[in-house]
């Protein structure tokens, strides 16, 4: 059986969190999560995540600031996919250069599209 | 006109500008704020209505755990979403002048012991320790004061995230009314901030994103003051806050007399 490609949720809303878990489990995705990018590193070096879904508004460590470090640990690296409820995702994906953005709220169908095109899968 | 009263038209001009410039600004970044965190909520509930909704659709029995998981998380991002909703309500009655009281006798002591049996629920870090006479009573309206008791509560909690006490006093003094004293020992207020923490649309953490729209102590020292009465803060040196909540008595307080 082929292994499940791993996915990072990083995002302060414990909500948030465990819907994504539950939605991207119930599709056959393994799944960790992390409440802010400090966090989100610590995970990353241990689960290997293929793909990471990240939040921009994060307390201790928020996405910018995580992507800046996550891109100077050892490849090879996830692709990564802004999840935010910020005014302007487009803008906000573009300057930290992450490879997709999904405005909250979404459609779970798109969520999931979005996964699939990005994991590798 | 003379140059030197020029100059000070001018002067008043700049400060003018310089101030509408800072009220725009500190409108603008509310208004992002705000959508910010009514989409957080609004993701959640829609989320998980579409997750109970996918289960629906399959053709296997719906997992009673996975439901039970949706349907509570619906439930709590909705009442969320009722109390933010009604924050930005309350800001546009205060504007208007239209935030009414409605008076009755009231124990402030039982309204407080409701707001920390339900403080107590959604928090398991926090330890919640209540001096308190066995009644105090007050003419106020109760809605609203428990209102103001809830959000200095949940200040007290979001702004001490690693947990510790949170020690709530009630005293009845014959000068100033019934007194409710909520104190925390957590991040405290940077000195920065300290002045502005009852402006609205103010956030002294806005660093720590910890969420909220900035509008809770405004309309908490609003309702106060309608009551008559105060809401100050005082930061022990010790750390964390401590917030006076004062309302006076009103008419002779007896049970049953509005």
């Amino acid at each position: 059986m082929k292994e499940p490609r791993r996915i990072l949720v990083v995002d302060d809303d414990d909500t948030f969190r465990e819907l994504v878990e539950a939605t991207l489990g119930d599709e056959g995705y393994a799944v960790d999560t992390a409440p802010n990018g400090l966090a989100a590193l610590e995970v990353a070096s241990r689960f290997r995540p293929h793909l990471i879904l990240l939040d921009l508004r994060m307390p201790l460590q928020d996405g910018p600031s995580f992507i800046k470090a996550y891109r100077k640990t050892k490849p090879p690296r996830a692709a990564v996919a802004v999840v935010s409820a910020v005014r302007d995702p487009v803008i906000a994906a573009a300057r930290i250069g992450a490879d997709a953005f999904l405005a909250k709220p979404f459609d779970l169908g798109d969520l999931i599209h979005l996964v699939a095109r990005l994991s590798g899968g | 006109m003379k140059r030197s009263n020029l100059a000070i038209a001018n002067a008043r001009l700049r400060a003018e500008i310089a101030e509408r410039k800072r009220a725009e600004a500190l409108r603008d970044e509310f208004l992002s704020v705000a959508a910010h965190e009514l989409k957080t909520p609004l993701t959640s509930l829609r989320g998980f209505a579409q997750l109970l909704l996918r289960q629906l659709d399959r053709d296997v029995a719906p997992d009673p755990v996975r439901m039970r998981q949706a349907l509570s998380a619906i439930d709590q991002q909705s009442a969320k979403l009722a109390r933010l909703v009604g924050q930005l309500l309350d800001v546009s009655r205060i504007d208007a002048g239209q935030l009414v009281l409605e008076r009755k006798v009231a124990d402030v002591v039982g309204l407080v012991e409701d707001v920390v049996t339900d403080a107590r629920v959604n928090t398991f870090r926090h330890d919640f320790m209540v001096r308190a006479p066995s009644a105090a009573l007050a003419l106020v309206d109760p809605l609203r004061l428990e209102q103001v008791l809830r959000n200095l509560v949940d200040n007290a909690i979001k702004y001490s995230p690693d947990g510790g006490p949170i020690e709530l006093e009630v005293s009845k003094d014959p000068g100033s009314g019934v007194r409710v004293v909520v104190t925390d020992r957590g991040l405290g207020v940077p000195r920065k901030a300290r002045p502005h923490i009852f402006e609205r649309f103010h956030q002294a953490h806005a660093e720590h994103r910890l969420g909220g729209m900035g509008l809770g102590l405004y309309i908490s020292r609003q309702i106060a003051e309608l009551h008559a009465g105060t809401l100050v803060a005082e930061f022990p040196r010790a750390g964390g806050t401590r917030m006076v909540l004062t309302v006076p008595v009103g008419a002779p307080a007896r049970p049953g007399r509005a």
